[in-house]
Order: structure tokens, then sequence, then C-alpha cells
């Protein structure tokens, strides 16, 4: 049974407690692709930072986490812009390449199309930016050794930055299929939206390099980690 | 309608189920981290992780309960590696918002009377108070044993007796 203490700290904790907010809505976290569950099937190959062995490169990453975070507030901005330098390279210009999977040919540079623009989405103080790549053709194609970079800019001008170095295996890419890439970050503070600024993700596939930015500022951001899909 | 293999269909039983229990959940984390912007990123994170496992939580008899023992874990995971992970900014980029409420003083006495409170006392006191389960469905959320599950609580009533915050509120709402 319980007390006369508990029932009135029952009563109060109900009657008390606010009701949320307007403002605070039901999240985002139904909608994200990177949070399914039926993506646990697919396979995911994570592209680790750039840097030398283990122990070392813990201590380097946290130094450059630092003064690329600082930069990142200095630089305040992340603004949503998409350009591609894709598709200027003749077909011609492939260097013959081995290959585990030999039925599908070496990716054309000019057969990429880039994917929408990365909203950053937000879980707490996980963020996360989608971006990819589609196979325009109907025919499947190889790309070997994709790479991420993630820069800060101020302007256009790069002030630092993190290298996530090219995965070992080569990568099919289906017929109208994707690779879909997904930074994850950590989040500090409230971010809000802004237009220009330079907070961008540029990743090479091959010859082909296409740089994202994400429209918001007032955040810092660190990236921990990227990783890349497949899609059909 | 869970279905062992997720897809768009159990993704619309998630968002479905988060906008139902959506404010419940952040009154609770409210209660278990004294404000707004806490609570939010509290149930978000237990949110996120719920859905990995959605189809399992969709298809358990109780849903509720393995979302609340996710919520509580994430609280009290989070109390323990607050020191270490939590960087403060040196921008405060938030704009403040007025407490359109008329109870504010109530608010911050509750608050404060529960931040007296240990983390896993804090946490009991909701599930027990304000989710108004069972000694044993709280040992459930909190991970642990009936006994300890009793002990933390009869530790946080001793302290909460002890609350000028507290008894002052009690006073006040009498």
């Amino acid at each position: 049974m319980p007390t006369d203490f508990e029932r009135e700290l029952s009563e109060l904790l109900h009657t008390v407690t606010p009701e949320p907010p307007d403002h605070l809505a039901p999240p985002r976290v139904a909608t994200l692709p990177d949070a399914s569950p039926a993506d646990a099937e697919a396979t995911v190959i994570e592209l680790v930072p750039a840097t030398g062995h283990a122990p070392r490169r813990r201590h380097r990453w946290s130094v450059l986490v630092a003064a690329a975070a600082v930069a990142a507030l200095a630089a305040g901005v992340i603004a949503l812009i998409q350009t591609s330098n894709s598709g200027h390279h003749p077909p011609g210009n492939h260097s013959p390449t081995t290959t585990n999977t030999p039925t599908a040919p070496l990716c054309r540079e000019n057969q990429f199309a880039m994917g929408d623009g990365p909203p950053l989405a937000r879980h707490g103080r996980a963020g996360i930016a989608h971006f990819s790549y589609l196979n325009s053709w109907a025919t499947p194609c190889e790309r070997r050794a994709p790479a991420v970079w993630i820069t800060v800019a101020i302007g256009a001008e790069p002030t630092g930055g993190w290298h996530f170095p090219a995965n070992a295996e080569p990568v099919q890419i289906p017929g109208h299929g994707q690779v879909v890439f997904t930074a994850h970050f950590r989040v500090t503070g409230r971010c809000h939206t802004v237009r220009d600024g330079g907070f961008s993700i540029n990743v090479k596939l091959g010859a082909t390099t296409g740089s994202w930015s994400l429209g918001v500022a007032g955040c810092r951001l660190t990236p921990l980690r990227v990783t890349q899909q497949v899609r059909h | 309608m869970c279905g062992e293999v997720p897809s768009d269909v159990s993704q619309r039983d998630f968002e479905s189920y988060v906008a139902a229990r959506w404010r419940p959940l952040l009154r609770a984390a409210w209660l278990l981290t004294g404000n707004w912007a806490a609570a939010e990123d509290l149930v978000q994170a237990a949110l996120a992780r719920v859905w990995t496992s959605w189809p399992r939580v969709c298809a358990a008899d109780e849903p509720d309960a393995y979302v609340r023992r996710m919520l509580t874990n994430q609280f009290l995971g989070q109390q323990r590696r607050r020191s270490s992970t939590e960087l403060p900014s040196a921008v405060l980029p938030d704009s403040l918002t007025p407490d359109a409420t008329v109870h504010v003083d109530q608010r911050l006495a509750l608050t404060r009377a529960l931040d007296e409170l240990a983390p896993q006392q804090r946490a009991a006191v909701v599930l027990r108070y304000f989710e108004d389960l069972s000694l044993e469905q709280t040992a459930t959320a909190l991970g642990c044993s009936v006994g300890t599950a009793k002990s933390q609580t009869s530790r946080a009533l001793a302290k909460l007796r002890c609350s000028v915050h507290l008894d002052a509120l009690l006073q006040e709402h009498h």
C-alpha cells in the first residue's frame, strides 16, 4: 500500500509535470534510411579516417577534430550547395584495372548523377547526412577506391578537414542503382539554416568528384565516420 | 502488424507509435532531465535505438515496457558518460523562448527536488510514481532486481522527504 507521501508525490508528479511545448514535435527518426533496420541486412562498408596506426591515429584524430571543429565554428556555416565535376572526362580515359567481378565494366565518368543534397538529420547529439551517386545508365558498372573528404571552409577557402581514404574493395553499382554515403557527425549546439558558407562534403569516386554542403550554422559538427552502401 | 521483416509497413507502425507516445515519453524524460532540450535529446536517442530493434519491440507483449527500459538505460548511460563526452560550447546559439506556462515555480521546485537524487533513484521515482509502474515493472525498466529497485525507491523517498523544495511544493499543493 502506498503511503500518504507516495500518493502525494505521485499526484504532484502528474500535475506539475508540464505538457511538452508544441514546438517539440515528434522526431524524424522513423524516416531516416540510415537508421532503418532493413539496412542492417545490406552490406555497409565503413571508411575510416585517414592516418597511421591505431594508437597514434587516435591522438592525431583528436587533434584534427579539435582543429577542424574550431574552424567549423569560425566558419559558422554549412550551406546547401551542389556542384559536380563529373562527366568531364572522356570515356576512354580509364586505365585498365583488375576486378573481382569481371561481369561489370568500369564505370564511365559521365554515367553518374549526384543524388539529392543532404539535409542534416539529427538525433540528439548524433547527426547524419546522406549523399549519393546514381548510376544513370541501365547497365551495371564498377568503381574502384571511392574516397570521401569532409572539409571546412570559410567561403571558398578550405580551412581544414578530414579524409576518409578509399575503400580497397571495388564497388559494383547496378544499373540505375546508387552508391549511398552516410556521414556520421557528433553535433553540439543547436543548428539553424543558412544559405551560404562552407562545411562541405567532397566525394571522389574514381575521377568523379562531387561536393555537397549542409545548410546549417550555429552548431559544431565533428565527423566520426563515413559508411557506404550500394542500393538497387 | 509488426512482421519479422522490417518494411515500409513497419516503418509506418513505428511512426504511428512515436506520434502516439511522443508526448508521454517526453514528459517522463523531462522529469529525468529537468529541461526540455535534454528531454528531447533523450527521447530521440532512445527512439533511435528502439527503431533498430523495432520488429522485436513491436512484437513484444508490452512495447511500452521495452521502450521505457531503453529510455531509462539511455538516461542512466548518459549520466555515466556525461563527464567524459559532453563538450560544452563557447557559443550559445540557442535562442531563449519564454515559458508560456504559469507554473514555473512549481516545476522549478520539482526539478530541484529531483536533482537531489542519484540518477538511478531519480529513474526509480519517475517509473514508480509518474509511470505508475509496479516494483517488478520498475525493476525490469531499470534492469535490476526487485530488491534493488525497492531500495533505490526507498532511498529516493527518504531524500525527497527531507527536500526543502519538495516540502514547499507539497505545502503549496495542499
